[in-house]
């Protein structure tokens, strides 16, 4: 028998001995008054949860409207600057 | 049990709290159970079992229950989570106090159990907390490693991992006990 077999069968021996600890009578009353303290969750805090996600999304629509603009008014003066240098005038 | 406990914490969801009665009902014994043999003291674990109850009942009520997971195993996490919270804290205080603290056996149970809990505490002393969670989740609540993988939010390679080292420590110390004999 291999050290690790004769570990679990130690552990299966202390599994099966403690199998019948139960928690104390009453326990789940107890549970349930420290429960009872827990604040009811109002609309007001289910708006001001979304009401986060909200201003986080908003918040990374601007930052990504900023680049999109920065980069299109780049392309917009190279295209200006492209279309300048190829004026011919004509004599 | 499964598909009743997701409805009754469907029901919590929707402000009913005596449905989170039944959920309390139903998983109390196991819990228990994981809670008592990670701590090894009855009064600790009733503790820390009703603040993880408190714990899933808020997370339950705000619909934070994302539903990835069973109910069950969501459960064996925040009762795993808090266990380990509480032991950190306690050899903490154990390192500056220099005293541990004496088993409080007055929880229910035969003599023979609690004797027994006594025995399976002082063995797994030298693990390390999550070391201790693993050999108590696979080993003694006989759970898979991706089972316990998804309890512990680690990777199954962590769990086997743990397991080994804890495995070393305990060969380490039951050999050291062998050859103290007479």
């Amino acid at each position: 028998m291999s050290h690790d077999d004769d570990l679990d069968l130690e552990l299966g021996r202390l599994r099966d001995a403690t199998a019948d600890l139960l928690p104390s009578a009453g326990f789940a009353d107890r549970v349930m008054a420290a429960v009872a303290e827990v604040p009811e969750v109002t609309l007001i805090d289910v708006v001001g949860r979304w009401g986060r996600w909200a201003v986080a999304a908003a918040a990374m629509a601007a930052a990504a409207a900023s680049f999109i603009a920065v980069d299109v008014e780049q392309d917009v003066n190279a295209e200006v600057i492209s279309t300048f240098d190829a004026v011919e005038v004509s004599p | 049990m499964s598909a009743d406990l997701q409805l009754q914490a469907a029901r919590v969801a929707k402000g009913d709290r005596a449905a989170f009665r039944t959920i309390v009902e139903q998983t109390q014994v196991p819990l228990h159970r994981l809670a008592i043999r990670l701590l090894g003291n009855p009064a600790e674990a009733e503790d820390v079992l009703q603040e993880a109850y408190v714990k899933a009942f808020r997370a339950l009520s705000a619909d934070r229950f994302s539903g990835d997971s069973a109910v069950q195993t969501w459960l064996y996490r925040i009762v795993t989570n808090a266990a380990l919270d509480h032991m950190r804290r306690r050899r903490s205080k154990e390192k500056s106090s220099d005293a541990a603290p004496e088993p409080q056996m007055d929880g229910a149970g035969s003599a023979e159990a609690r004797m027994a809990l006594r025995e399976l505490d002082a063995w797994l002393q030298d693990l390390t907390p999550d070391q201790r969670a693993v050999v108590i989740l696979k080993a003694v609540e006989g759970m898979t490693t991706p089972e316990v993988a998804e309890v512990l939010a680690c990777s199954e390679g962590a769990v086997e991992q743990r397991l080994v080292r804890a495995r070393a420590t305990l060969r380490e110390k039951r050999d050291l006990t062998e050859s103290q004999k007479p």
